[in-house]
Order: C-alpha cells, then structure tokens, then sequence
C-alpha cells in the first residue's frame, strides 16, 4: 500500500461509506421486487419495505401458469440465443475485416456502422412491421431473429474492431507463413485474442435481446405459442385488477436466466473490463 | 481444422434451421379455417373472468367441435390487433370493452357493424345496452357483454366502530368523515392522479345537471360557462374543503386508494365491480355498497353511483366475417342462459342487469350489487361514453388539480375547458 494511501484515512472510510451507500441503493429496489414477489397486494402498497406483513407464496405458481411462462422463457430463449449467434456470426467477420483494413473505404464502412446508433427503434417500427409482413414473417420468432441483430451490429461490431485492432500483426504474419488463410487467422488467433470483448457483446446482447418487449409484442404478436415471457408479464397484471404481487413474481422468474448467463461469463467479462482499464 | 468445421456447420446449421422455421411461419388467424376461431380479449389469466370465459370456450369446443385460439393482450390490445390487423392476421372475434380507440373501429373499419345479426341470430339483448354500443351513424359497434357498477364502498364494521351512521346526504358525510378523521380513520379513498379520480370529479359534476346536460358537458366541455356545471364543481371543493378525501389524494392512483380501504384505513371508497371478486376477505363481509350522498337541491333523489354496459362485448373482424357461421354459433352460444349464469357465477357483470337471476351469484359482493344496489342508488351518467377520446387522457392530468388543496372553482373549470379546447 502507497504511502499516500495510508495517509488517506478519513478519506477512505467516506469512499468506503460511499461505496456502502451506492451498494445499498442498488440493492433496494431488488429487495423490493423479492418481497413483493411473495405478497398480497394490499400489502405491497400499503406496506411496501415490511417483509412479514400480507405474504402470499402462491403468487410464483399464479404467475407461472397465468403467464404460460414456460413456453415463454423457451420462445424467449430461443429469440435471443439464435439473435446472438446470429449476432456474432455477422459482427465478428466485419470486425476482422475492418480491424486489418488501412484503407479510406475501411474507415467510411466503419463510420457507416456506426450511424447505426443514430437510428432509434421506435422511428423504424412501421417500416419493420411492413416487411415482416411482406416476407410473411409477421407474427413469427424468426423475423425477431432476423431483426435484433440489426440493432445490435453497430455497438458490436465497433468494440469488436477496436479489439482486434490490438491483435500485435507479427502473430498475423506468423500464421500466414505457417499457410494459415484468413478464416484461420480469425479462428486461431484474433478471436481468442478478443474473447474477453467477444464475451462482453454476448452478454450486452443478451441482456438487450432477453428485455426486448415492444417488437416482440408487435411483430411476434399474442399468440402464446410465439409468445415471449416479457410480453407475457404484462398480462399477470391489469390496470383495473391489479396484481403486483403476482407480476413481481413473473419478473423474478424472468429475470433468473440472466442472473445465471451472468454467473457463467462474470470472470470473462470483469477481466475484459479490467484488462481495457490496466491499458488505459 | 476439425474445430473450425465442427463452428462453420454449426453456424450454416443455425441458419437454416432460421430459414426453415420462418418459411413456415407461425400462423395467427389467418387461415380461413370454419373450424378454429381467434378470440382476442383483454380478459386475461391475471383476471378473475378468463376463469368462466376459458371453461365457456373449452364447453363450446366439445359441442361444436370448433377450436377456438385464445389471444391475450393487455392494456395495449388495440395497438396488437391493428397492427395485426394491417397484416390481415388479426383475429376472428375479440372480447374487449368500449373506450378510446375502439369507439372509431367501426368507422375505421377496422370491425364489422353487427345490428343486422341481432335479431338474425336471435339474441335477446336489453335495449339500454344495445344503445350504449351504437355509434352516431347508428352501426351497432358489438355484441354487448359484460358490464360493470362503480358503487361506493363502506365499511359498516369501521362505522359502527366509532359510532357513527352511513352517511345518506353531503352534509352528513362531511360530518361523518369528520368524526372519523378525529378517530385516526380516512375518509373517501380516491386516486386522484389518474382515471379513478376523474371518474368521481365528474360523477360530483353531475350532482345538479339533467343526464342529457351531463351528456353535453362530457362531449363538448365548456364547464365554466354552465351554472348548473359550477354548482358541482363548488360541492367538490366544498368536499376536498372539509377534508371528505384522505390526506394526499391528489398524489394517489386507484390502487393506492384502493389499497388504504382494503387495509381499513379508509373507510369509503368508490371502487368498481372489477375488485368483487378479489377484494380482501377481511373487507368483504363488513362492506355495504351504496352511493355517493345526495346533496342538497340536487338532481338525484338518492345516493349516486356509475352502471354501465361497456366492460366487454363481442366484435366481428373483418377475418371474422369470412368465417361468419362459425362466429355466429359461438356468439349464440356465449348468449345462452346457462353460459351468461356460468359467467355470473365466475363473477362476471352482465351488460344489463335487467332480469339477472342472482341465485347463481357466489361472489358476496356482486351478489349485494346485484340484489340491493340498484334499490338504493340512482345511477348517474357514464362519461366515458361521450368524453371525446382525444380528451380523455389530457383529462385525468387537469381533473387531478381538482383534488389539490388552494385551486378553486374556477381555476378547475378553466383548466378543464382548456383540455377541450386544445382537443378541437
């Protein structure tokens, strides 16, 4: 420890106050939505931080079969895992590609990818909706497949080439000599290379396509056999029959396959945090 | 190279598992099949109606052998069915009620006007009700269903309590409120931030106009101009005056409300039909429905309360009207006396309540609304009905400055008139 540090004292105990106080208000509102998920409602408004008051442990099971949440985690999974690949399969080659470019047209491919954040979703609602119905996707899980990737190619694609673009070319160099093509080069050297960023885009998409509500409920529509979890949630609860105990109860469901896709890549995408922070 | 292989097949896989999965689509009420129908409803599992509705459904299948797809939506049901709708995919039939957008679906065509199948199909449906679902060029917009009331709740048990009688007149719900304010307990519970709150300002609106002047006002505004329209909205201030509502009702939604008389922290409040079913137990048996108090010189002789035909009917899509004998069977089906009983019991409000037999009523506070209510109110006019569906929505925001403290008569009719105005 730095002298300066040591030093530090009461400076230290109000970063660490700091920290406590931000680590609590993170926690509130997931406090909240666990009691509340095992609570009537009357209780819910009436008493929203007590936890004993009011508990109603059917609320899962309600929320379970109201929300025929099991189809709709697997049609949610299935959305957001084919987005991903798909995601991925497009981005990775483009990164590779643009990353290796030295070229003007190089630059302007990869300035075009990124005007794709100035596209908000809502203005290309009515178009999307007009060809899916045109392709005769509308009311599939495929079209969202084909369309969440398009959302998420610019952020992906500019990380992923920001990446590879600290691939050191010597290695590049050494594997063509061994007769390694390109396919290869990517395969064996830059995509290991970047897996902690490779990492870090899988489980923003993920995160993105798993929360995705509006287009799923315009474009993949009602029908429960289609139907995602988020865009069944909202039905466990009416404006006139309210029943915050039973959605909070659907959200918890909801939200424990993103607990576990976190659990499973935190090492990887802490470490691609942290290795950006140590070369910055 | 075997990895690399094994990642290009799996890739190449996946793509053509997309490809083959979206050639064959997934169909919602496209086919023109006689034998499945889409019923599309806000009647959702979260609900207390899809119970009978479903088991209705599933008794219609079994007879007729016609299956019968059921899409939930919810709050955002006319965004899904007219887009859909635009995809010629929407579904057969709905069940929804009669508000905002869907009082144009006829005139937009986005359904088809049903009075020619009334008395085709033999219906037998109060006249009050089909009134209600007509449009001004006379097209009958639904089949009407479901209804609801919008009484106002009291807890006899907290009265009796503090020894205080349920109030019949203005003047003696300000006295008991009083009474009940000085033992710790609230008074009228009301979400006045949202549509709840509005609700009841209009309904005190009405207390000295006809029901046609009240008609007028809802369509057209123009409060400020219209004595009769000012003497309400003084009683209203009036009654926020004296302290009627709970402390903080103009920060409150119809739930919160809700929440502070189910608790018994409140002992009035106006709540529909859509909350017997799932009202507390503990609320239930101590609860006396009733209206709001007669004022003095007003309009109606009793205590008032809202009834309505307009909770849910049965509309015809234009996919709907290609398979019409199939609709037509499951609409004369819905209409059979056992059906509407089974729906009754399931705690459904039918559309008029003229004639309902209340034996097969279980629900203990549908069963009051049904057999004692009607005796001791007199029911005012629904405004839904005839607020423009563009005011609506602007209408709760200015309606809710009615139940803050300092803004006076004046100042809530003007602000109410503005939303008019800016919605011409």
């Amino acid at each position: 420890m730095s002298r300066a540090m040591r030093g530090a004292g009461p400076l230290r105990l109000v970063a660490h106050l700091g920290v406590w106080v931000y680590v609590l208000l993170l926690l509130v509102p997931l406090y909240y939505l666990a009691i509340s998920s095992v609570k009537s409602n009357t209780a819910i408004l009436d008493s929203p931080f007590n936890p004993f008051r009011g508990l109603q442990f059917d609320n899962f099971a309600r929320a379970w079969e109201g929300g025929s949440l099991g189809r709709g985690l697997i049609n949610q999974a299935y959305i957001t895992v084919a987005a991903n690949i798909l995601t991925l399969a497009l981005a990775v080659p483009a990164a590779f590609a643009l990353a290796r470019t030295r070229g003007r047209v190089g630059r302007i491919i990869e300035r075009i990818f990124a005007l794709g954040f100035l596209v908000p979703g809502f203005a290309a609602l009515v178009p999307t909706v007009l060809l899916a119905i045109r392709l005769d996707l509308f009311h599939t899980r495929e079209f969202l497949i084909l369309l969440l990737p398009a959302s998420a190619l610019p952020l992906s694609v500019v990380l992923l080439t920001q990446a590879m673009r600290t691939v050191p070319a010597e290695l590049e160099e050494s594997a063509i000599i061994d007769g390694a093509g390109p396919l290869r080069v990517l395969v064996s050297v830059y995509a290991p290379l970047t897996l902690p960023t490779l990492t870090v885009v899988l489980i923003l998409n993920f995160l993105s396509f798993w929360n995705e509500y509006f287009f799923a409920l315009v474009i993949a529509g009602p029908d429960p056999a289609v139907r995602t979890a988020q865009v069944a949630l909202p039905l466990l609860s009416m404006a006139n029959a309210a029943q915050y105990g039973v959605l909070a109860a659907g959200i918890v469901i909801t939200l424990v396959p993103v607990y576990l896709v976190y659990v499973l890549f935190a090492d990887k995408m802490e470490g691609a945090v942290f290795s950006g922070a140590l070369k910055g | 190279m075997q990895r690399l292989a094994r990642w290009s097949v799996g890739v190449a896989g996946l793509l053509a598992l997309t490809l083959t999965a979206a050639c064959g689509g997934s169909d919602t009420g496209q086919a023109v099949d006689a034998n499945e129908l889409t019923v599309q409803t806000n009647w959702t599992s979260g609900g207390q109606e899809s119970v009978p509705l479903k088991a209705a459904l599933e008794a219609f299948t079994a007879e007729t052998g016609i299956k019968v797809k059921l899409l939930e939506s919810g709050d955002d049901l006319n965004q899904v069915y007219e887009t859909a709708l635009l995809a010629k995919k929407e579904a057969d039939v709905l069940l929804v009620g009669l508000l905002e957008k869907q009082l144009d679906w006829v005139k937009n065509g986005a359904v088809v006007p049903v009075e020619q199948y009334v008395d085709q199909w033999g219906l037998t449906i109060p006249a009050t009700a089909l009134a209600d679902w007509k449009d001004a060029d006379g097209h009958l917009r639904a089949f009407p269903y479901a209804g609801f009331t919008w009484p106002w709740w009291y807890n006899k048990a907290l009265f009796d309590k503090h020894g205080v009688p349920l109030p019949q007149t203005v003047d003696e719900l300000i006295a008991a409120v009083q009474k009940l304010s000085a033992k710790g307990v609230g008074g009228v519970a009301i979400g006045g931030n949202d549509w709840s709150g509005q609700k009841i300002f209009l309904q005190i609106l009405e207390s000295y106009l006809t029901p046609d002047a009240a008609k007028e006002i809802f369509a057209k505004g123009g409060l400020c101009a219209n004595p009769q329209a000012m003497k309400g909205v003084d009683l209203f201030v009036k009654l926020r005056d004296a302290g009627v509502f709970v402390k903080g009702a103009e920060g409150l939604t119809a739930d919160q409300a809700t929440a502070l008389y189910m608790s018994g922290k409140a002992a009035i409040a106006p709540i529909g039909s859509w909350s017997y079913p799932t009202a507390d137990q503990a609320v239930v048996g101590t609860t006396t429905l009733g209206g709001f108090p007669v004022p003095d010189g007003g309009t109606y002789a009793k205590p008032t309360a809202y009834t309505g035909s307009t909770s849910a009917g049965w509309w015809v899509s234009p996919n709907g009207q290609q398979k019409l004998s199939s609709v037509e069977k499951l609409i004369k089906f819905m209409y059979r006396t056992d059906v509407l009983n089974s729906m009754l019991k399931g705690g459904v409000v039918p559309a008029a309540m003229d004639g309902v037999d209340s034996s097969a009523v279980t629900v203990p506070l549908l069963k009051q609304s049904v057999d004692a209510l009607p005796k001791a109110v007199d029911f005012t006019v629904m405004p839904d009905l005839y607020v423009p569906a563009d005011v609506g929505n602007p209408m709760y925001r200015a309606t809710s400055i009615a139940y803050t403290a300092g803004n006076d008569a004046q100042k809530i009719c003007t602000t109410i008139d503005a939303v008019y105005q800016a919605a011409k």
